[in-house]
């Protein structure tokens, strides 16, 4: 790929191919000949977008909320509990399994539950988006923190570093770039987590949330309205990696070699 | 300085792992306070096994290694230097240079100039706020040896460090380490595959073998120790050279 | 004319090579996960020996609200009408409309307000009988609960589900504000929680909440002016292919639903239990006693009220009502979600 060339192509590929797939997209829906309450047209969407603008931002912005809530809290208790599980042999014999084992509980099944709990509204939505987060946080963190070179590690004990300076100077920084991995996959399932969240614990006092719209509109027959939501929700995660990333980014651009397969493909 | 560097004493020293065979067995020798030694053998002879039993990273099986007591008491300062540069990617070369003193509790100011006169030393004066993917190959060895210098060690073990690099960037390192050396007056123990180079560095060339684990043989060089790369083009050097490869295929062969 | 999955169940029996039993597994796969249980039989002039094969989509599983169909088919009143009707039953993913849509279901239940959305959306789907001439929606409070009327419940939180047209009628009605949570069908929370709120069934929730030893309330929705029927709906190609078909069919579940509430309604109570074990006797009596003492089913003759009429006043009343507060977005001609030429 020539320098000059870089520009242009990634900017017309996924212009020509976008084109390509809502031509596809109109395509499906014409041959089928498919009502917009099967198959909206992407005007239509769009014209949902534009129709519930008010309720639709209001709602992006508590899910935009509760995310950021849920995603903070995974990301920082997330780090913590690394740290705690990095430095303790016990909690990483005894206690580490049960985060790899927790990561597979379905999150639907932990929404009914926490709804009973803490009940509806945004504490109930933020702990769902913290819940599905929090064990790739530490799954990966822990698994930074254990993969330093062996020959950083002895470098380490033979200038007679203590257990904290091995810590905080040598795998701290050396996990950053799988506590990025962690963090980016939290930004992705916070959006997920906030949304199934607010199909069991929205609330309309509360903002309601993009969950909440689709639960209204799946009522109301509003097909088009329900993939305007989806729609947001994808822009609101795609926000939330592209956050993560930058992040990264600013932390890691000066040491590590990773960065430039974030955005760029090749 | 010179006064510093112990003399240290090998006798008997074995080392097998485990149940495993003997990779090091019976090492008599003992060296001078300042002494440049090379450890040259096949792979999987113990030499690096060696190197770190000196350093403290692994113990003998059997014998034991003495470092003479000094005036003050106090156990001699070992510097180690890996075949890899072993840098930390998230410093300057500054941050790494200072890094051994860091966890010493040395404060900042002290450590920093440390630092800056060491990175001036080994000549990456101009890019000490560098990170390390900014260098090359042979610049990420002379960090590395200036931060084993930081604490102004004893003694410095050296495990084949500059195998790496092209030949050219090799010869100006260890011109620059024998300078540092005459300067410093540590002694060095510096594992290599190169006779040539065992040779322009060594004051003895240590010789292990492999099946069965053995010191083969010392060989003295006899060349005059302040050594500079116009030393290479001699034909004194040469003959030395020759004279250690004719000594050490004759001692491996038997 | 609707042609339903004869096709492909057919396509199973042709002997027609390996492909041919490859497709035919699929497509048999696919029949038995659409939930239907047999061959569609469509004679053009059904009898009872030859029946016209009908599938029935209820809204919930098997529950006394239901009770006349079960009636109807337990006593034979489709089978003399030349009808083998298959009920099936509902729940909170049943998509029902989606099933009638797609012609796998030829009726279907649901209320006039949301018929009328599935018009104002398009859908071609007409209103063809009322199974209750009243809603029997309400809201459940404790017995305690300071809330008197729904205007009290202005901030309160209630667990309905969100997007229904009542949540809208109410709160534009009476100017006020509803804090909407999702309905999880469940009866824990209400339990828990003394001052807690829920969308109910006046059939049914009260029943259990009793039982459970709340005290509770029930402010019907119907009082507060939210009262549309509930119905069945259909295809309006298939009403207007099959006139006779669905004519038979609303003549002989109007016979077992008057049956269910006049008559004994042991043969309809003995299939719900069968499908549904959590109906006890006491439960479906408790139910079939609120249906028959509210005149739920019967309404009230003297406002020209009958089993399974529907009236286009009413109709249009509502229609109006729900469009003047904004939940219809248009105007809709009576006719594109409502037919009583069966009901004359």
């Amino acid at each position: 790929m020539s320098p000059t060339g870089t520009w242009r192509e990634y900017i017309g590929w996924p212009l020509l191919f976008g084109a390509g797939l809502l031509g596809l997209w109109y395509a499906v829906k014409g041959i089928f000949a498919l009502p917009a309450y099967t198959l909206p047209a992407p005007h239509e969407v769009l014209g949902a977008l534009f129709d519930q603008r008010t309720a639709l931002a209001r709602a992006a912005l508590a899910t935009a909320k509760g995310s950021l809530a849920g995603f903070s809290a995974a990301v920082g208790l997330g780090f913590a509990l690394s740290l705690l599980i990095a430095a303790f042999r016990v909690l990483r014999i005894g206690l580490y399994p049960y985060v790899l084992f927790m990561q597979m509980v379905p999150i639907i099944a932990t929404a009914a539950i926490i709804v009973t709990w803490l009940d509806a509204g945004l504490p109930s939505v933020a702990a769902i988006a913290f819940l599905i987060g929090f064990f790739p946080v530490v799954a990966s963190t822990v698994a930074g923190l254990h993969s330093v070179p062996s020959e950083q590690v002895e470098l380490f004990r033979l200038y007679k570093a203590r257990p904290w300076q091995e810590l905080f100077l040598l795998r701290v920084p050396s996990s950053l770039p799988y506590f990025f991995t962690g963090a980016k996959i939290a930004a992705t399932l916070a959006v997920i987590g906030s949304v199934t969240g607010e199909i069991f614990a929205g609330s309309t006092a509360r903002g309601g949330g993009l969950g909440f719209m689709i639960l209204i509109y799946k009522s109301s027959v509003n097909t088009p309205g329900i993939f305007a939501a989806t729609l947001l929700c994808c822009l609101l995660g795609f926000l939330f990696v592209g956050a993560v990333l930058l992040l990264k980014r600013f932390f890691l651009r000066k040491w590590h070699d990773s960065l430039d397969t974030d955005f760029n493909p090749l | 300085m010179i006064a510093k560097a112990p003399e240290i004493e090998f006798r008997r020293v074995s080392k097998r792992f485990g149940a495993g065979p003997l990779v090091l067995d019976g090492l008599d020798l003992k060296v001078s306070p300042g002494e440049f030694i090379c450890v040259i053998g096949p792979s999987g002879c113990g030499k690096t096994t060696f190197l770190r039993m000196v350093a403290g990273l692994s113990r003998p099986s059997g014998g034991e290694i003495r470092f003479d007591a000094q005036a003050d008491g106090t156990r001699p300062e070992l510097a180690f230097i890996f075949q890899d540069a072993t840098l930390l990617p998230w410093l300057t070369v500054l941050g790494n240079i200072e890094l051994p003193l860091r966890l010493r509790g040395e404060p900042r100011a002290e450590r920093r100039a440390t630092a800056a006169r060491l990175t001036a030393e080994v000549g990456l004066g101009a890019v000490g706020d560098y990170h390390p993917r900014q260098l090359s190959g042979g610049m990420k060895m002379r960090v590395s040896l200036a931060r084993a210098l930081s604490l102004s060690p004893d003694v410095l073990l050296l495990d084949e460090p500059f195998g790496a690099l092209d030949a050219i960037t090799r010869n100006r390192l260890n011109e620059d380490l024998l300078a540092l050396h005459r300067r410093e007056g540590w002694t060095a123990f510096f594992v290599t595959h190169s006779v040539t180079e065992a040779v322009f560095l060594a004051d003895r060339i240590l010789v292990l073998a492999a099946e069965p684990a053995r010191v083969e043989t010392i060989i003295p060089v006899d060349l005059p120790r302040a050594r500079t790369l116009a030393l290479r083009e001699s034909d004194e050097f040469h003959d030395a050279v020759a004279e250690a490869t004719r000594r050490m295929h004759s001692v491996l062969a038997r | 004319m609707a042609r339903f999955t004869r096709h492909r169940f057919q396509s199973a029996l042709t002997p027609n090579g390996r492909a041919c039993t490859a497709v035919g597994l699929i497509a048999a796969c696919l029949f038995a996960l659409a939930g239907c249980g047999g061959p569609d039989h469509e004679p053009a002039e059904p009898t009872p020996e030859n029946p016209f094969r009908v599938v029935l989509q209820t809204d919930w599983f098997a529950q006394p609200e239901h009770g006349g169909f079960y009636q109807a088919l337990e006593k034979g009143y489709y089978r003399e009408a030349g009808l083998d009707v298959e009920i099936l039953e509902g729940g909170p993913n049943a998509m029902s409309v989606q099933k009638v849509l797609s012609r796998r279901a030829h009726f279907a239940m649901n209320r006039a307000d949301t018929v009328m959305t599935f018009a104002m959306r398009g859908m071609p789907v007409v209103m063809v009988m009322a199974t209750l001439q009243h809603d029997p929606q309400g809201i459940l409070l404790h017995a305690d609960d300071p809330a008197q009327t729904i205007e009290d419940l202005d901030g309160r939180r209630v667990m309905a589900v969100p997007g229904l047209a009542w949540i809208a009628y109410v709160e534009r009605k009476y100017g006020i504000t509803l804090d909407i949570v999702p309905h999880d069908f469940g009866m824990e929370r209400f339990l828990a929680d003394p001052r807690f709120i829920q969308q109910c069934l006046v059939t049914n929730e009260p029943y259990y909440m009793e039982k459970h030893g709340a005290e509770v309330r029930v402010l019907r929705l119907s009082e507060a002016g939210f009262n549309p029927y509930h119905g069945i709906y259909c295809r309006r190609d298939f009403a207007e292919a099959r006139p006779d078909i669905v004519q038979r069919f609303i003549d002989a579940s109007i016979r077992g639903w008057t049956d269910f509430i006049e008559g004994d309604p042991a043969p309809a109570f003995d299939a719900i239990a069968a499908r549904n074990p959590k109906m006890t006797p006491d439960f479906m009596a408790y139910a079939h006693g609120r249906l028959v003492e509210d005149r739920l089913v019967t309404g009230f003759p003297e406002r020209g009220e009958a089993v399974g009429r529907l009236g286009p006043e009413r109709m249009r009343a509502l229609h109006d009502e729900l469009h003047a507060l904004g939940i219809l977005d248009e105007r809709l001609p009576l006719e594109t979600f409502f037919t009583d030429e069966f009901l004359r």
